[in-house]
């Protein structure tokens, strides 16, 4: 139940010059893996300390490729951007916006955290980040296995020492 | 050729089965694949005891943890059963209360010292140990100090309460121990039921360019705390409860807030501090404030947020002495020895009509569950309280009246705010659910009828 991103793909030169007139909100375009092309509002954009370095470099005159961004994501990063420019946005709204925002798969979710971690936006990053740690929280270690599928490549022994060793980590 | 043709179905065969069965069975492994600054931002967000525990999931993450935990924060959650049965006298005989605690000591010191030798990062950010901790441990305390110096520590805090009688021989902080280690990096320190005197303190503030919060409490070893250069970075100060303390003699021009308690004859110069909104005190002090010619009084008409502790009577005399424009908000530690936390409120919401957020801590024993409910008539609305908190809400009787109080005095309430967990800091960090908080959860939901529509009611 994401909101629909308000970018749309290229095919408006007008409404790219009309952004481009405005002073203050310079429209980027952003290609992503897939090789869409993003237009985006300056502002938005900057989020991203990576972009933000670029457009202080002066590299963001032309298309920026963002190769390790596909379409989907960054579809949902940008939307994540639009919707943190805005200061003024009260908090509770924002939390709410934010927690419907991250209820999403955990493919999805692994997409935002590199996403996000390439990007350089930190809370971003912070709010995925503290999803998955609520799915680690409490949990047996063989649940969490099961949960992100990680395989258990320790034998019996091995598994015994570790757990003698941090003892006090593993007691209730 | 026909063997080799065997030979190699015999090798491919399984080999394609273990892929199918990835493809099926064994989705891939995306989390440890993540590239490590990522897994450090997850990790960063549990506690040390959870990142610990990720040693076992697989190889990937056996020493993971170790170069990526930046909080260390060593607690007490194992004392908590103890803590909790100590009152009762027979408990105190039955289990040898001595054996065990120095059981569980040196338990702790084991893992927080294999925390430390195992722990690869270069840098922390906390070191933080939480614990009933006495002199015997010096040596230990000392190298766990130095280690945390050694990793660069933003946030350093010791809080070595006793969980029964007050120790005979506390662990002491002295400046030989910090000769040659750099406090560059230190922004928070926290001592609380550490000796440290005031020479110590001004070594170690002297030599702490970046401290913007210090907190010292329960140090009988502290008489005047004078530093001998200039704070300018410090916020935020908070002595509490060092009950030899003469001076405190500070020059911090950018300090924000400021929390002491403890003896009444204690002479407090903190110079100039125009930014200086926020303060904490005790109800009885207050009063040597203005008369003592303390230069916070000078302050006072800037003062956004007050807090209030130890209330031991209903605070009548106190509005005429402060004259607040700007109080947005009062914090009220609530004491037990008061019958009716009713009648600590009136005056003050009367005395400052600006108020717009009242936060009322409430300390046990507590009453009883149930009785009467008598509410008075609200004569005097409160038109700008717009946020009310309850904290260690237990849904006794007088809680309840409490909060219909509340509920009927703030004509323009938003939001309330009930908080069931213990108002003890030390205890709040594991809070659990049992029958008790259950309760006090069920009669906090009772309130919710009582609101006007559109206010929002938390429950914690």
């Amino acid at each position: 139940a994401i909101q629909s991103s308000r970018f749309s793909c290229v095919g408006f030169p007008l409404a790219y010059i009309f952004l481009a007139c405005k002073k203050k909100s310079m429209a980027l375009k952003l290609k992503s893996s897939d090789n869409k092309i993003f237009e985006v509002e300056e502002l938005v954009a900057v989020q991203s300390e990576t972009i933000k370095s670029l457009v202080e470099d002066g590299c963001a005159n032309n298309v920026i490729p963002l190769p390790n961004v596909d379409s989907k994501t960054l579809e949902l990063v940008l939307d994540w951007c639009k919707n943190h420019v805005d200061v003024k946005l009260d908090e509770e709204k924002l939390k709410e916006y934010e927690d419907k925002f991250i209820e999403v798969d955990l493919a999805v979710l692994y997409d935002l955290l590199m996403a996000a971690n390439y990007l350089n936006i930190k809370d971003l990053l912070n709010r995925a980040s503290q999803k998955v740690a609520d799915m680690l929280k409490g949990k047996k270690p063989e649940q969490i296995r099961e949960t992100f599928n990680i395989v258990n490549d320790f034998s019996p022994e091995e598994e015994e020492e570790i757990r003698k060793e941090n003892l006090w980590a593993f007691e209730e | 050729m026909e063997k080799r043709q065997t030979k190699l179905a015999k090798i491919v065969l399984p080999c394609s089965n273990v892929t199918h069965q990835k493809r099926n069975n064994f989705p891939v492994d995306r989390l440890s694949e993540l590239p490590e600054g990522i897994l450090e931002s997850i990790l960063s967000l549990l506690t040390l005891k959870e990142i610990q525990r990720t040693s076992i999931l697989s190889r990937r993450w056996r020493y993971l943890w170790t170069f990526v935990a930046r909080n260390l924060v060593f607690d007490y959650q194992r004392l908590l059963p103890l803590q909790n049965n100590i009152l009762d006298v027979n408990f105190r005989a039955e289990s040898g209360l001595v054996n065990i605690l120095s059981f569980e000591r040196s338990r702790f010191v084991s893992w927080v010292n294999h925390v430390l030798e195992l722990h690869q990062g270069d840098t922390i950010d906390e070191f933080r140990v939480l614990f009933d901790m006495d002199g015997t441990f010096t040596l230990e305390i000392d190298n766990w100090l130095l280690f945390s110096l050694k990793k660069c520590v933003k946030k350093l805090s010791l809080y070595f309460k006793s969980i029964w009688r007050h120790h005979s021989n506390s662990y002491t902080l002295t400046s030989q121990l910090l000769h040659g280690y750099s406090l560059d990096s230190l922004t928070d320190l926290s001592l609380f039921f550490v000796e440290v005197s005031g020479e110590v303190l001004d070594y170690v503030l002297s030599n702490c360019p970046s401290i913007e919060r210090l907190r010292v409490g329960c140090s009988g070893s502290l008489l005047n705390l004078k530093t001998s250069s200039p704070l300018p970075k410090l916020k935020h100060l908070e002595i509490l409860n060092c009950n030899s303390l003469n001076h405190i003699q500070i020059s911090a021009i950018n300090l924000i807030s400021f929390n002491y308690s403890g003896l009444r004859t204690t002479k407090i110069l903190l110079g100039d501090i125009p930014n200086f909104v926020n303060l904490s005190i005790n109800y009885r002090y207050i009063r040597y404030l203005v008369k003592n010619d303390c230069t916070i009084s000078r302050y006072l008409s800037q003062l956004e947020t007050l807090g209030l502790t130890f209330l031991y009577q209903i605070p009548y005399r106190l509005p005429k002495l402060l004259e607040l424009r700007n109080l947005k908000q009062l914090k009220l530690d609530l004491c037990p020895a008061i019958e009716d936390n009713v009648c600590i409120c009136t005056p003050l919401l009367k005395a400052f009509p600006v108020l717009n957020r009242i936060v009322l801590k409430i300390f046990p024993p507590h009453g009883a569950m149930e009785g009467e409910l008598k509410l008075k008539r609200n004569k005097y609305p409160h038109r700008c309280l717009k946020e009310v908190e309850l904290i260690g809400f237990v849904g006794c009787i007088l809680d309840m009246r409490l909060a219909l109080y509340l509920i009927n005095k703030a004509v323009s309430l938003e939001k309330m705010i009930i908080d069931t967990q213990s108002p003890f800091e030390e205890k709040r960090l594991h809070d659990s659910i049992d029958p008790e908080k259950l309760a006090a959860i069920t009669r906090a939901k009772q309130l919710e009828t009582r609101l006007a529509p559109g206010v929002k009611l938390v429950i914690l």
